[in-house]
């Protein structure tokens, strides 16, 4: 009996102090900011967690600007996941809330604003490209489908451009840093023909353009676009990676509808 | 090119009953009549349909007899297809509402110059009160040879799928490598890749950019106007 009393005071006991840690909890907004970040993983599903965590708390804590928020809310998760579209509306609604009125539109200034931030990380040459096409004017108002568009074209082109980056090292397997020019320009012109080949919406076009990139096509093809410079007499200075991207990224930007 | 659909006209249905046509007295067999109003000559290749709760299906064809006049309208009662099952088990509702094709292969003549088609639908079950064939399509010539014939017109198609893996391997290696290219095949995976991409940005795209009132730059100024 004595036991089962002491046994009851202890408890008693412990459920105060879970109770004033409770308090302490929610008073810090410690609970807050766990419940949020917890939900955002749950949401975003990310393949490294712990590096989601640190991100996610590292910019909490450096308080920044509307457009760097909607940035990193539009970078939270990968574009092919199904949050990607969920964040983008918010971020679009946080940039619309930081207009003075607050607006659920946002103008073509706040979204330059923005794409700029998400295009940082690109070198100038390829940004200023991709900011000429996705642009709008400063004083229009970016309906969320155009704003979607945009920050599609900025997040895509970055994989566009790893993978084009594999392709230049696929190419220059010595290790040179360049490849001459004629085979780059023949690869090159490939993938432009296939790009704006497939803009039209037509079954048979894709599957012709899956055909010609087909390994045997493809070296053919190759083959005749390489002899005719051969022949001509004027060898080309070898392109460098720089100059590959770009014109890589000139292919891309044919799938882009210009804004301006 | 599609395959020549055939018009004609479904008699309803007819339920087969015993004695007194009152009484009720379900006898699992109905029959549907197909007759071809304006058709002199009717040829049939093809019987698309969907089934609805039909165990067996027979399909008897009244061949135009020939012998006495060219254009006689008295024929001859042939069975085409006998008791073609539809349904797997006739008590249980498994593939009670697929759909079928009959094509020449599976009748038992061609049919050629038909007056009328009469399909003899039994249900031996007593579950199912209503069973009939829905959708009937009738075709001229097979759908899946104009199919075959559309897509010859796509040599590269064939190439790729006909040719078996070892030739196409045989290509590859003999196919000349344009100088300074390690592996063909890594490149066109690459290049696929990147056309994949490019896709995704296409697919993409919206409807419609921002609304302008402006044309080159100018502004016509009655759209300007309030009213």
């Amino acid at each position: 009996m004595e036991k089962a009393g002491g046994d009851k005071k202890r408890s008693g006991k412990h459920g105060e102090g879970v109770a004033i840690d409770k308090q302490f909890l929610e008073r810090s907004n410690a609970t807050r900011y766990i419940r949020d970040v917890l939900t955002k993983i749950v949401e975003n599903r990310p393949d490294d967690p712990i590096g989601f965590l640190a991100d996610y708390f590292q910019n909490l804590g450096a308080q920044k600007g509307s457009v760097s928020r909607a940035c990193q809310q539009i970078r939270l998760t990968h574009h092919s996941k199904p949050a990607f579209h969920n964040n983008v509306v918010l971020a679009y609604e946080i940039l619309g809330e930081s207009r003075n009125p607050p607006t659920r539109g946002i103008d073509g200034k706040l979204y330059m604003e923005l794409v700029t931030e998400l295009g940082i990380g690109f070198r100038q040459t390829i940004r200023e490209k991709l900011l000429k096409k996705i642009l709008c004017r400063d004083h229009e108002v970016v309906v969320f489908d155009v704003f979607r568009a945009g920050v599609l074209a900025c997040v895509i082109l970055e994989e566009f451009l790893a993978e084009a980056e594999s392709l230049f090292k696929a190419l220059d397997f010595h290790g040179q840093g360049k490849v001459e020019f004629s085979l780059c320009d023949a690869v090159l012109q490939e993938l432009k023909t296939s790009v704006t080949s497939s803009l039209v919406q037509d079954p048979v076009a894709l599957l012709q353009t899956a055909h010609t990139l087909s390994p045997s096509s493809l070296a053919a093809s190759l083959t005749t676009i390489t002899e005719k410079y051969t022949p001509a007499g004027h060898p080309r200075s070898p392109m460098t990676k720089e100059d590959f991207l770009a014109t890589a990224t000139d292919a891309y930007l044919l799938a882009v509808k210009p804004l301006k | 090119m599609p395959a020549k659909r055939i018009d004609f006209s479904v008699k309803p249905a007819v339920l087969i009953n015993f004695g007194d046509n009152q009484k009720e007295f379900h006898s699992g067999c109905s029959v549907i009549d197909i007759v071809f109003p304006k058709a002199l000559y009717v040829e049939i290749a093809e019987i698309h349909f969907r089934n609805y709760y039909t165990a067996r299906l027979t399909v008897r064809a009244c061949v135009r007899d020939s012998s006495h006049h060219r254009l006689s309208s008295e024929g001859r009662w042939q069975t085409c297809v006998r008791k073609m099952q539809l349904m797997p088990v006739g008590h249980s509702d498994e593939n009670c509402e697929s759909y079928f094709t009959i094509t020449t292969k599976q009748m038992a003549f061609p049919l050629r110059d038909i007056l009328t088609l009469r399909f003899i639908l039994r249900q031996p079950s007593p579950l199912w009160k209503e069973f009939r064939l829905d959708d009937i399509r009738l075709y001229k010539s097979s759908i899946q040879d104009q199919e075959e014939s559309s897509l010859q017109s796509l040599p590269w198609l064939f190439e790729s799928t006909r040719a078996s893996e070892e030739k196409e391997q045989q290509r590859e290696s003999d196919a000349t490598k344009p100088e300074g290219v390690s592996s063909i095949a890594d490149l066109s995976r690459n290049l696929q890749q990147l056309w994949a991409i490019s896709q995704k940005v296409t697919s993409s795209q919206p409807a419609h950019g921002p609304s302008r009132y402006d044309v080159d730059g100018t502004y016509e100024i009655n759209l300007l106007s309030y009213n």
